[in-house]
């Protein structure tokens, strides 16, 4: 396959899976500042706080808005300008991107991918601010279970969803890692206040759907550890960080399998160690300041992975689009 | 007596005016011509609201499939008619025999001008003209692709004048563009109007990508077996890209821009994930000078070096080949029926519109008299764009026009205006007379090969000549009936 298809393809996949993400943490969000500490003027630290820096990070969050709160952060998140990750953002990239590698897509995940950002285009933007976020991120939530849908029904195992998978996995596997870090950053400054709003923790899972998973491993013993450890390790839920990975380390493996890929490529090794290091945490008691080291050292291999890839099977970046290729490709003539 | 039949006015054609234009329906008021009468009395049952529902489907299903254009930063659907253009098996047996005879003696015309130059020597064609077309490659001269063949892929714009007789308006063999468009428009249509479908027998266009495959197959150099063929892209932006991952999608061979490739010991190659693939067949939809910095335009972005020479070495066949505006130049138009005559020894059977060379005298003389009433046309304009249609422009345009042809006679050519047959176009839920002309397509493999049909485009400004999809144009559906 094309080194520029490939990495085209990964990004249309990640960037759909980012957009997918952060509409459901906005609407476990704000449904968690609704009550308890989180609707008592604590909403900023404990919910939105969070947020941003799962979404993006604080530093530069604050430099064009005063501070994180209900109605600053839904903004940033769904179409901010000054953020470069907003879901609109996500969603044109993760749609001009399958333009570009159109041929290689089912028709319906052209058409879906496209749809979804026709329809986020007539998003009157003043409706987040009058109904809520809630139907915004439903429709996000729906547009990417569609062309998810699509691309696991009627895509060829080949090459192309390979990498498509190894997208989605290794941002989900990104996201649900900082979900964590930014819960215990916050519960770090202020130890104790988590523990007694459950809700605010909650909202670490996503939505409902996470919840609903997680009631079944582990119901009794709700405490952030629980929840965190649910959402690192646990070895069957889709969303969590070791699934992920090993999701990750099964599609390089596939790669190289059907020769695309070279054999034991640096991607394969780096996957290999960070699932390591997730069973090894599986096998020691969870919690205490090895969790912040483990979360931190998971997140540089997430980071490292995606180097690798560029590197070794993606386009070099000398040989990326030349600034000046749009304007001569609009002026061909095509008579 | 009900709506629909002979001379009783359907409520879609309320106030349709044939204006004594040739109009490719009704040979007079509310009178179907005989190919369209079933059609005509199928419209009967449907409601002027419910035509006007089933273009708006087909409208929304251009958007979702990003066929679109950009209309002032908002995407908009390329404007199809849905109700389609139909073409008698009679008449487009004439047609086809005469397309396929053209293409063929402008692909022999081709070869032979970077060849032996045998036409030129015999004085069919003056040297002087030829040498400068602003398409000539002096790079080509002495190239022989593989079965000698330059021409792949032909778009010939047709269009009817007031006695509907067909003429050919122009050639096109650089990159034609459309048959994307011929196969979607039909995919459409038999989604949005399935019921028209059942009163005629529809010639098929769907395997036209298979066509266009084997051909394309058949140009690989020799003794390559299930050659690697390619479509070069220059990419996203380009207003045809969409046609371009359509084909490429189709004919299941990768789309690619300049970048994917690379040249080593004078071949392509691909640049996978894996490593390096071989190319046989380069189906480009770049301009000629762009293809390879190294030997033509310095400053292209989109191309790969070393592609001439590979092309040179017999390495790797680039289609079209790269050259061949040579015969779609306008002032050689002027001389098809004379090419087609030497290289073929055959009558041309289709007519041509008459054609003026301001590059001579009295040519010159007698269109810078007559301005007012001919269309001038820059000799290597395309997309409609560099033409003056005299009876439309002012007096100021025409004077600007004479001047860029007193400087640059070679540069222009004069024609009569044809007044362009008219078919009904849906605007708002009525019909209206609008200019249509017909683009088929010519497939060069072993032989050429016609996509029955092609593609109907239409002005949708009232009265304007211009069908260009650049310039605003739609398109309808294309039928060619079998007897």
């Amino acid at each position: 396959m094309l080194a520029r298809v490939a990495e085209t393809l990964y990004w249309t996949a990640r960037d759909l899976e980012r957009a997918e993400n952060l509409a459901r943490l906005l609407e476990a969000s704000q449904s968690a500042a609704l009550e308890g500490d989180a609707s008592n003027g604590a909403g900023g630290r404990l919910v939105w706080e969070p947020l941003v820096q799962v979404a993006g990070d604080m530093k530069s969050f604050l430099l064009t808005h005063r501070r994180a709160d209900e109605r600053s952060v839904p903004w940033f998140v769904t179409f901010g300008r000054d953020n470069p990750d907003s879901i609109a953002a996500c969603l044109n990239r993760s749609r001009e991107n399958a333009r570009s590698v159109r041929d290689r897509l089912p028709t319906e995940v052209w058409e879906g991918i496209n749809d979804a950002w026709l329809e986020l285009v007539d998003w009157p933007p003043a409706r987040i601010t009058r109904d809520g976020v809630y139907p915004f991120c439903r429709t996000i939530r729906r547009s990417s279970y569609l062309v998810l849908g699509l691309v696991e029904q009627s895509m060829r195992r080949d090459e192309g969803w390979q990498f498509m998978r190894l997208g989605r996995f290794l941002e989900r596997a990104e996201r649900s890692a900082r979900l964590v870090q930014g819960r215990y950053a916050a519960r770090s400054d202020a130890a104790g206040l988590d523990d007694v709003d459950p809700g605010t923790w909650r909202a670490m899972l996503g939505d409902a759907t996470a919840h609903e998973a997680y009631l079944q491993v582990d119901a009794a013993a709700l405490s952030p550890e629980s929840l965190s450890r649910f959402l690192m390790l646990d070895p069957r839920y889709p969303r969590s960080v070791a699934f992920c990975l090993g999701e990750v380390e099964n599609a390089i493996e596939d790669l190289v399998a059907m020769d695309a890929m070279p054999p034991n490529p640096a991607p394969m090794v780096l996957a290999r160690t960070a699932r390591d290091m997730v069973e090894t945490a599986a096998r020691k008691p969870w919690g205490g300041p090895e969790v912040g080291d483990l979360l931190e050292r998971l997140l540089a291999r997430c980071t490292s992975i995606d180097a690798a890839l560029a590197e070794s099977c993606f386009i070099a970046s000398y040989e990326r689009a030349p600034a000046g290729q749009r304007a001569q490709a609009s002026r061909q003539a095509q008579n | 007596m009900t709506f629909g039949e002979r001379g009783i006015p359907l409520p879609l054609f309320t106030d349709y005016e044939v204006d004594g234009f040739f109009d490719e329906m009704f040979e007079g008021p509310d009178q179907p011509r005989e190919t369209y009468r079933r059609l005509y009395s199928g419209l009967s049952r449907l409601r002027p609201s419910t035509f006007a529902a089933r273009s708006a489907l087909v409208d929304r299903a251009y958007l979702t499939q990003g066929i679109t254009f950009d209309h002032g930063g908002r995407e908009q659907p390329f404007p199809f008619d849905l109700l389609p253009r139909l073409i008698p098996a009679d008449e487009w047996t004439h047609l086809d025999a005469g397309l396929a005879q053209r293409v063929r003696a402008l692909d022999r015309f081709v070869a032979d001008f970077y060849g032996p130059r045998r036409a030129v020597a015999d004085g069919v064609v003056p040297n002087g003209l030829v040498s400068t077309c602003e398409g000539y490659l002096r790079a080509m001269v002495g190239v022989e692709p593989p079965l000698g063949r330059f021409v792949h892929v032909a778009g010939i714009d047709l269009v009817r004048d007031d006695d509907g007789v067909w003429r050919v308006l122009e050639d096109n063999l650089r990159c034609p563009s459309g048959l994307s468009y011929v196969v979607q428009n039909r995919a459409f249509m038999r989604r949005a109007f399935p019921e028209a479908f059942g009163d005629h027998h529809v010639e098929p266009v769907g395997h036209a990508p298979f066509l266009l495959l084997s051909a394309l197959m058949s140009a690989a150099p020799e003794g390559r077996e299930s050659p690697r063929v390619v479509v070069l892209t220059p990419g996203p932006a380009n207003a045809a890209y969409y046609e371009h991952a359509f084909l490429a999608q189709q004919m299941g061979v990768p789309l690619v821009e300049g970048r994917d490739l690379a040249v080593r010991d004078r071949r392509v190659y691909l640049r996978t994930t894996a490593g390096r693939e071989r190319v046989d067949v380069i189906y480009r939809r770049i301009d000629d000078g762009f293809l390879d910095p190294a030997s033509l335009r310095s400053d292209s972005l989109l191309g790969l070096s070393g592609l001439m020479q590979a092309c040179r070495d017999g390495n790797v066949a680039v289609c079209n080949a790269m050259g061949t505006g040579v015969a779609d130049d306008k002032a050689v138009y002027a001389y098809v029926p004379d090419i087609i005559r030497y290289f073929l020894e055959e009558e041309p059977i289709l007519e041509q519109v008459p054609t003026y060379l301001l590059g001579r005298d009295e040519d010159r003389a007698y269109v810078l008299a007559n301005m007012e009433r001919l269309v001038v046309k820059a000799v290597d304009g395309a997309g409609g764009y560099g033409l003056l249609i005299g009876p439309h422009a002012t007096p100021g345009e025409r004077q600007a026009f004479a001047k860029r042809v007193r400087e640059n006679p070679r540069g222009y050519i004069a024609q009569e205006t044809v007044r362009l047959s008219r078919a009904p176009v849906l605007v708002g839920e009525r019909f209206r007379a609008r200019h249509v002309d017909l683009r088929p397509f010519v497939v060069y493999g072993e032989r050429p090969v016609v996509v029955p049909g092609g593609l109907t485009r239409v002005a949708l400004r009232d009265g304007s000549l211009v069908v260009n999809s650049s310039q605003g144009g739609g398109s309808k559906d294309t039928w060619v009936l079998s007897a």
